[in-house]
């Protein structure tokens, strides 16, 4: 098959099964070739009890 | 309890991406792992926090995942904690900051792996996806 149309199958998935949100995010932390101090910072989870006061 | 499907966690991702992170580029594999484990994390209590409201998840089942993410968010950004070491370790130290971020890491998907149980046993669970990368 073609990459470019396994490509859109597979992101088209990703969306249908996590949401927007998750998928690009998925993709975003997929297409870092080096990550930065920055970009590690960012991966840093916050607390449990947060998403429960939303 | 009455078990409800949630597009969520993302078991086969987070086990295939630390299976890529044993070769190749050590730092971008394992931030490729712990990236998809953060999505997961994040996308799992969303949907734990859902299901809480909507009655699905009761008060004990809430404090329970409560504690068992809370232990797995330590771990997970002790091992982000880590590489950002690692990264910012002088040339003679990489090698020492190297070996502790693996085992940072390693202790996270310890971690992670009994978050997945604790949702699964709550009713947060779902179906893993295509290893497409």
């Amino acid at each position: 098959m073609d990459p470019t149309v396994m490509a859109i199958l597979a992101v088209t998935e990703l969306i249908g099964k996590y949401g927007v949100p998750a998928a690009l995010q998925i993709i975003t932390t997929w297409d870092v070739e080096e990550p930065t101090v920055d970009d590690w910072e960012a991966l840093k989870l916050k607390s449990a009890e947060d998403y429960f006061k939303e | 309890m009455k078990h409800v499907r949630v597009s969520g966690v993302l078991a086969l991702v987070v086990l295939l991406a630390f299976m890529v992170s044993c070769t190749g580029n050590f730092q971008k594999n394992s931030y490729r792992g712990l990236g998809a484990m953060s999505v997961s994390y994040d996308v799992a209590l969303k949907s734990a926090a859902d299901l809480h409201k909507q009655g699905y998840i009761s008060d004990e089942g809430k404090a329970e995942i409560i504690k068992v993410a809370n232990s797995y968010k330590d771990a997970h950004n002790a091992a982000v904690q880590a590489f950002q070491d690692y990264l910012n370790a002088p040339a003679d130290q990489k090698e020492t900051k190297e070996g502790q971020a693996k085992v940072a890491m390693q202790a996270s998907l310890a971690f992670y792996q009994e978050l997945l149980g604790i949702l699964t046993k709550n009713g947060v669970y779902g179906e893993p996806v295509e290893p497409w990368f």
